[in-house]
Order: C-alpha cells, then structure tokens, then sequence
C-alpha cells in the first residue's frame, strides 16, 4: 500500500487532510491507469477526479486495509466504464453530424501540429482505439487491466468479485473478439461480456 | 516485442506487441496545479445536498421524537389516574363486599342478623 492504514482511517473519520495525502500517495497511479483505461489525455484529471470524489464519499464503507486498494480499483473501472459509454455516445452523435471532408481536415490539423513522436504514438493509440471498438466497454477495461497494467488474476479477482475461472473465459472470449476485430478492423462493437 | 516482421507474426503476437507499444505510447499524466483545488469544489458542490438532506433527516427525527413523547405523555396520564381509582386498588372481593354493603344500606336491610351473617361470609 502506498500510504500508512492509519491515514486511511483518519480520513475516515472526517479528517480532510489525511484525505489529501491519499490522494496525493495514489494519484500518479490512478492517472496513469485511467490514461491507458479511456486513451484521452485531455480527460485523464476529470476521470481521476471522479474517482477520489466517490473515494470520498464511500471511504466509511472501507473495513479492512487489505481491501483498499483492489477497492480503488473497482473506483476506476467503475468511473471509466461511465466515461467510455458516455463518449461512445458523444461520439456517435458527432460523427454523425460532421461529413468526412470535415473528420478528414480535423486529422491533418491534428497531425501537423502533433511532434513526429507525439504522432506516431497517437496513430499507436488510435489503432489500439479501432481494435478495441470491436470490444464492449467492460472487456475493453478487462483486457487492459490484464495487458497493459499487468495485474494477475488474482488481483483481478479481488476487483472484480468473480471467480479466478470466470475471468479466464470473459478475458479468453474478449482477446477472440479483439483479433477479429485486428484481422477484419471494419467490425463493429460485439458488445458481449460473458 | 519481438525482432520479426510483423506480417510473420501470429494474430496473438500481434495483439501482445500491440499491446506493449499501447503501453508506451500512453503518456504518464501528471496533475495539473489545480488537480486538488478542483477536486475539493466538486466535494463541496456533492457535499452540500448531502448536508442539507441530513438536516432534513435530523429534523424529522427530532420532530418524530417529540411526536412520541407528547402521545405518550396524553395516553398514560389519563391511565395513571384511572389506576389509582379504588376500584384499582382493591380485589375485587372487596369491592364486591363494598357494594353489597351499600346496597343492603340501601335497602334497609342492615341491622338483620341473617343479613349481617352473609355479608360476614364475603
């Protein structure tokens, strides 16, 4: 754990500054994981935040300390998985109502801005973007948690409440559904978690 | 990652290579100045319908309280007085004793021995 129990038990309690040192102790963490959870730099501090707010207020439902941080986690997943589903719908709504002459002139302006490095990431990113479009938001966050952030599957056992068996099939049929959709990239979302 | 081509990569090795360069390519943010300054608003901003619907809880409570008390002040006060009425605080043969007594002064019947006699009985 990144910060003392004791700490955790104060801001319990009321106490506002031992809260900040929480947030301050897990912060770098929580917005890297979010960073490569929702791939929105601009979003990645409003994300965080929701997460500390709810932190906030359900820090007196927290017993034990071995719990806490599988607990932040679950905080995570939960804020992301709001955030995707409502960009999802942004996103549907606005490429609806711009031509392709117009998402065509906002890639170049983008691009010529962007560093060389900054864009070949950003073409890393997006391409991790399309190939996980193919995937419903709860495996999309599953499948990085397991890939990218490299948590074991005891720990996501922990976060998630599922058994250690069950996750191997939803992460088995998730990984199926993302090399399809890597082989064949105009696949649409295929939405399942089972 | 691995040194091959990617066109010789499996369906797996290319996901996993994906996989790493996401990793890289996903900056490691750093908070803004105002990370905290933003985040204690927006606890205050939830905080407040939270206080106020505390508030309002504690005052039902409070008014439920004294709801309580002045209902139960209004049903024992009559049933106190009620229990120290004689009828109360004597069996019942006695009370039966009582009347029969006033009934037979009533009657004019006191001063008969054979009435007296029954009334001895009780």
């Amino acid at each position: 754990m990144l910060v003392d129990f004791r700490v955790i038990q104060r801001a319990q309690k009321g106490d506002d500054a031992a809260f900040s040192q929480v947030v301050q102790a897990y912060r770098k963490r929580i917005l890297g994981t979010i960073a490569r959870l929702i791939a929105k730099p601009e979003d990645v501090e409003d994300v965080a935040q929701e997460v500390f707010l709810r932190l906030y207020f359900s820090l007196d439902q927290l017993r034990t300390a071995e719990v806490f941080e599988p607990w932040l986690y679950r905080l995570i997943v939960n804020a992301s998985y709001d955030y995707l589903r409502k960009q999802r719908r942004r996103q549907e709504s606005r490429m609806a109502d711009l031509s392709e002459e117009h998402v065509v002139m906002a890639d170049a302006a983008a691009g010529e801005k962007a560093g060389l490095e900054e864009r070949r990431r950003q073409e890393i990113r997006e391409r991790m973007e399309e190939v996980l479009g193919g995937v419903s938001e709860e495996d999309r966050i599953l499948l990085i948690l397991k890939e990218v952030e490299g948590l074991s599957l005891k720990e996501l056992e922990k976060i998630y409440g599922a058994n250690e068996n069950a996750l191997k099939v939803r992460l088995y049929r998730a990984r199926q559904r993302v090399l399809k959709s890597l082989k064949d990239p105009k696949s649409g979302p295929s939405g399942g978690t089972a | 990652m691995s040194d091959r081509p990617v066109s010789d990569l499996s369906g797996d090795e290319r996901l996993d290579a994906l996989f790493a360069a996401y990793r890289d390519a996903c900056p490691e943010p750093e908070a803004g100045r105002n990370f905290m300054p933003a985040l204690w608003r927006r606890i205050e901003e939830h905080q407040q319908p939270s206080v106020r619907f505390r508030r309002l809880a504690r005052a039902f409570a409070t008014v439920g309280a004294v709801v309580t008390l002045a209902m139960a002040a209004f049903l024992f006060g009559p049933l106190n007085e009620r229990m120290t009425s004689p009828v109360y605080q004597s069996t019942y043969v006695e009370v039966l004793a009582d009347e029969q007594a006033t009934e037979a002064a009533a009657l004019g019947l006191l001063g008969r021995p054979e009435v007296e006699s029954d009334l001895d009985l009780l």
